[in-house]
């Protein structure tokens, strides 16, 4: 039971370890307005979908 | 050899993951629109559940198991495959802007593809070995591309044809989406 916590954790922690690194590396030229070019699917939960810009 | 060619037309054919299993609908229905996006998206899905998959099979059989804690696998396979997800997407970004601004934008939907952790739970519940695992990794996704492609060919079209108002948009693709499963079922017997 602890090393299936444990192995939760090391798994969570990894995952919000790459989602620091992939925040933190700097988006490549001529990609800045990629978010802004995506005119939206049917796919709500996507944080690029134009809704959640709409609520911002 | 044989083996592996039969269930590789069967994934991809026969029990194609969309058309017989009804799973990753959303992508099908919301990325289906142009046909460059289905194929940015078709090749971004190969890529992660294949990457995925791999990982989710060493971790099983590597860790979850020897430890016996094999209960664990549908909340690891999901943070091993959100992780990949972010690792992919940093990667492209750092070494290839041009991969990055065609795929760049189908990354973060593909953690909510439900394909890719039923490939990952299908390897371990089928008891696949490790080169049948890539096969499969592989097939399932080309079908899943097959699809969305010939969908969103037929989706241009629709987009200008003469379709009743009531039909227009979801109702009129999901008709088609049902006549393209009758047609992939026709496939069966194939192999």
């Amino acid at each position: 039971m602890i090393i299936a916590i444990f192995i939760s954790l090391g798994l969570g922690a990894l995952l919000a370890f790459a989602y620091y690194l992939n925040q933190k590396t700097p988006v490549p030229e001529g990609c800045e307005n990629i978010e802004a070019a995506c005119e939206g699917c049917k796919v709500s939960i996507c944080s690029r979908n134009p809704s959640h810009r709409e609520v911002e | 050899m044989g083996n592996l060619i039969t269930m590789c037309i069967a994934a991809v054919l026969i029990n194609n993951i969309v058309l017989t299993q009804f799973l990753g609908i959303c992508p099908f229905l919301g990325v289906s629109r142009n046909k460059e996006s289905a194929i940015g998206m078709g090749l971004a899905v190969i890529f992660v559940i294949f990457g995925a998959s791999i990982l989710s099979y060493l971790l099983y059989y590597y860790v979850l198991e020897p430890m016996n804690i094999e209960y664990m696998n549908l909340i690891s396979f999901i943070l091993v495959i959100a992780s990949f997800v972010q690792f992919t997407e940093m990667f492209i970004k750092k070494y290839s802007p041009v991969l990055y601004r065609s795929l760049g934008i189908y990354l973060p939907l593909i953690t909510t593809n439900c394909v890719v952790l039923f490939v990952a739970l299908a390897n371990i519940t089928s008891g696949y070995n490790f080169v049948e695992m890539m096969v499969y990794s592989l097939s399932v996704p080309t079908g899943f591309m097959l699809v969305l492609v010939i969908f969103s060919y037929i989706r241009e079209r629709l987009a200008i044809a003469p379709v009743p108002k009531y039909f227009k948009g979801n109702p009129v693709a999901l008709i088609v989406a049902a006549l393209m499963a009758i047609a992939f079922s026709g496939l069966a017997g194939l192999v």
